[in-house]
């Protein structure tokens, strides 16, 4: 018996795609793969801190979703909320208030509950047939963010995002907040309006500022990773005495077996 | 019918039958061949669009095939060696417990522009409205936002109604900038702004696909200059913003290019070619298609405040009646283009989708053939003419050879032949004209015209037959003699002039089309409901219906499922663009049969 296979017919967007290094899957169709490569060609282009977790949402046919969309409840609240490659964190004015491990939430639809039962954030749906994924592969985020280098306009500028918690310039004459007249016919830069950046002199000027970046939108990726040296590893490596579980010690050998010449102190 | 024959016969002066006559000889020649042009040029603008997937647009190819090779079996193998000849094969296939019928194709390319075999249509999506908002007159931004959560949406503009584009006399440095900007978020939730540049009135889209809609504050790093959700600049028309291409009664196709026959305004920037415009036309129980013929390239350099009148710059070249495949008139409710196949595709109120060709309808060759020197030449102010459309036809006088004793017109639609009566009307009963009894013989007749009412579609053959002297024509003096009918003077010119010699009787011919198009391809969405919309979209070239509710739109895709296959005797090789359950592969008249099982 003669059997059909189904064999990829290479089209004009294979061809653009390639160039990103995104390759079809066979039975992928073509308006999948389509959404996978724009989203690639936008990610490519742009190093940021999640540049590597979000690659993981393009590189396969399976790809990433956006979840939720968490907002504070109380707009003036300093409510910070961290998710790492292993917990959910939540600082209220930099204090940890609460803390659990991906891995005993579970899934997708726990993480909601949890969320909200904490009474500081709004978690609204962004996708359908999200209850049963596991917590696990939430992207890690954290909603206290910064923004390195923002090349101010001359005497004002929007800034572009609200939140805004810190501002720091490159010639430490920032003056944050401030309503004093006087301040605004000098050099001086301050903040007014919360995002309405006033600065004293005319020309082009490199600041840098830290701000709450809600509405947090919350993804998750279809394949887990997890950086080796970073403190939250311990998590999965170990259990909570410190000492190295099976899984970790199976973790490190495999490692240990591809890269033996890196390993070690 | 190609436009590029057009431009071809455009090369010849104004007074050649060529260039002026669609339904001439040379005309039909030339255009024949422009329109195997067109089919390149068609081809090369593919080309030119494939290029750009990465803006959605069709990839004109299928994404996966089903590959099967026979000559895994030994059988066949040893077959082939023995007999060189193939003859044929026929496959059955078996789908879900139930024979199917496919067919084969010749090429590969006739496979990317099959028409669907079967289709099935599938709910997509529901929203209160898949237009956002609209832009009023003179309304020149919207700040509101819209959260497409984590769908993706191109947005379509559609310019319509503006009175004028500016210029620096209606606003002050204005530097020519026509354009509509539209700022978001994209795909990777990174802020985007474009600019869509508006040309004319007519249909837009943006290249980049938004995942969000809102106002944004400028934004170095992201290169965003920053502003409203929607900002237009440069015109005053109404601007309906959209996520589905829909409902848009007027909008220019990309491979189409009209070519007039004489650049009637021109003031050196006005054009003898441009592209096509079309816009759907409805009248109860008919609709139209009207082909309009723009003569300049952008808004403005005629929609401009000194001109009263923009759209006495836009010329209906023909309205092309829309029929079903039996011929009746059909109730078109929206119509799109469907790019890979190069059709027009429409939809009527009962959800019959229909594709048809873009294109004037070719003339066919004459009944009654001309003869070498004629006296009169026969023209309309246009050769392609609407249903129920009355045109005047102007009999003129060409270069004066000799007397005009008499004269008669006749009508031919389809095999029926008519006269012209004195009082212009049309009768089955022959009436000659007179020429006048002049001592200069050059003054025995002048131009005059006609009008015909077309209440048919097709082709009608208008000819003019001239006698030069009154005395030695028997067969005019056998006219007189009233032993001459309508069918036997036709029969009896036609016998007179088949002698190339004869200087007595000259007869010249000239057609005018009453433009139709009958469907290629037909189905039905298996909708009822009121009102439609229809539109192409993606980089696979899917086709959705948009059916209208009170409450709600609801956009249906229809999946398209094409029963075809490709095969290569002597390789063995063969291909399928659908799954099925196994194939049953005849070659040769059930000389060897194979059967193909899926993975």
């Amino acid at each position: 018996m003669i059997k059909a296979k189904r064999v990829r017919n290479s089209t004009s967007l294979d061809e653009a795609a390639l160039k990103y290094g995104l390759i079809r899957e066979s039975n992928e169709s073509v308006d999948d793969f389509f959404k996978r490569t724009l989203k690639a060609c936008s990610l490519i282009s742009v190093k940021e801190k999640n540049s590597f977790y979000k690659s993981l949402g393009y590189l396969t046919k399976l790809q990433d979703k956006d979840i939720f969309l968490i907002n504070k409840l109380d707009i003036a609240s300093k409510v910070r909320l961290v998710i790492t490659t292993t917990e959910l964190k939540i600082y209220d004015e930099d204090v940890e208030v609460f803390s659990k491990l991906l891995s005993d939430i579970k899934y997708l639809r726990n993480f909601k509950e949890e969320l909200e039962a904490l009474d500081a954030f709004q978690v609204d749906l962004l996708e359908d047939n999200w209850e049963l994924l596991r917590a696990e592969n939430l992207m890690p985020v954290d909603s206290s963010r910064h923004y390195l280098t923002y090349e101010t306009d001359n005497y004002q500028s929007l800034l572009p995002e609200s939140d805004i918690e810190d501002i720091r310039d490159y010639n430490g004459r920032l003056t944050f907040e401030t309503t004093n007249v006087e301040l605004i016919n000098g050099p001086e830069f301050y903040l007014q309006k919360e995002e309405l950046f006033i600065k004293g002199s005319r020309g082009y000027d490199q600041i840098a500022f830290s701000y709450q970046d809600f509405p947090l939108k919350i993804k998750w990726l279809p394949i887990k990773a997890i950086p080796l040296n970073e403190d939250s590893f311990e998590n999965i490596a170990k259990d909570q005495a410190g000492n190295l579980t099976q899984k970790g010690a199976k973790i490190y050998n495999k490692i240990l077996e591809k890269q033996n010449t890196y390993w070690g102190k | 019918m190609s436009f590029l024959g057009r431009s071809i016969r455009n090369r010849f002066p104004l007074w050649s039958t060529t260039r002026r006559d669609d339904s001439s000889t040379a005309g039909r020649l030339i255009d024949t061949i422009g329109e195997s042009m067109e089919e390149i040029r068609v081809s090369s603008l593919k080309m030119v669009e494939q290029i750009k997937p990465l803006e959605g647009k069709p990839v004109f190819e299928p994404s996966n095939l089903w590959s099967f090779n026979l000559s895994e079996s030994d059988e066949y193998s040893q077959y082939t060696q023995e007999n060189k000849d193939y003859v044929n094969v026929k496959i059955a296939a078996i789908l879900d417990e139930e024979p199917i019928q496919i067919n084969q194709l010749n090429s590969y390319e006739e496979l990317c522009l099959a028409y669907p075999t079967r289709t099935e249509v599938v709910l997509e999506e529901f929203r209160e409205s898949f237009t956002l908002t609209e832009l009023a007159k003179k309304e020149n931004k919207v700040n509101q936002s819209w959260d497409f959560k984590n769908k993706i949406y191109k947005i379509y503009l559609e310019v319509k109604n503006s009175d004028y584009y500016y210029d620096p006399r209606t606003k002050e440095k204005f530097n020519y900038n026509y354009f509509i900007t539209v700022r978001g978020v994209n795909i990777a939730d990174f802020p985007i702004e474009e600019t869509v540049y508006i040309k004319d009135d007519g249909f837009y889209e943006t290249k980049n696909y938004f995942k969000e809609i809102k106002a944004l504050k400028r934004e170095p790093k992201y290169n965003i200059r920053g502003g409203g959700s929607i900002e237009r600049e440069g015109f005053d028309g109404e601007v309906r913003i959209a996520i589905k291409p829909y409902n848009v009664v007027s909008k220019e196709h990309m491979y189409s290019l009209f070519i007039e026959k004489s650049d009637k305004v021109n003031d050196g920037q006005s054009l003898i070619e441009n592209k096509g415009f079309f816009e759907l036309r409805k009248a109860p129980g008919i609709s139209y298609l009207d082909y309009v013929y723009r003569y300049y390239d952008t808004g403005d350099k005629y929609r401009v405040k000194d001109i009263e009148d923009p759209e006495s710059f836009q010329d209906i070249l023909f309205s092309q009646v829309l029929l079903d495949s039996s011929g009746n008139n059909i109730e078109v409710v929206d119509y799109c283009f469907d790019t890979v196949r190069n059709k027009l595709v429409t939809i009527d109120q009962e959800g019959d989708v229909r594709f048809y060709k873009i294109g004037k309808t070719h003339f066919t060759p004459f009944q009654i053939q001309r003869t070498k020197l004629i006296d009169f030449s026969l023209e309309a102010v246009s050769q392609q003419v609407a249903l129920y459309e009355t045109s005047k036809v102007y009999a003129l006088l060409e270069r004066p050879k000799g007397a005009v004793a008499n004269f008669c017109v006749i009508k031919e639609v389809q095999g029926v032949y008519s006269f012209l009566q004195e009082d212009k009307t049309w009768e089955d009963e022959l009436f000659l004209f007179r020429g006048r009894d002049r001592l200069d013989r050059f003054e025995n007749a002048d131009s005059f015209e006609f009008e015909n009412y077309f209440d048919s579609i097709g082709q009608v053959n208008f000819y003019i037959v001239s006698f030069i002297n009154e005395t030695t024509t028997s067969l005019l003096k056998s006219i007189k003699d009233g032993n001459v009918n309508g069918s036997d003077f036709i029969n009896k010119i036609t016998a007179y002039t088949s002698n190339v010699d004869q200087r007595d009787i000259y007869i010249n011919s000239y057609a005018m089309m009453c433009e139709y198009s009958l469907p290629e391809y037909s189905f039905n969405a298996g909708f009822s409901g009121d009102n439609f919309g229809l539109f192409f979209e993606g980089v696979e070239n899917n086709l959705y219906v948009i059916k209208f509710t009170p409450t709600r739109e609801e956009l249906y895709k229809v999946k398209e499922y094409k029963d075809y296959f490709l095969f290569d005797y002597e390789s063995g090789e063969g291909a399928t663009l659908e799954k099925y359950d196994s194939l049953s592969i005849s070659i040769n008249n059930d000389a060897i049969v194979e059967e193909v099982t899926y993975d």
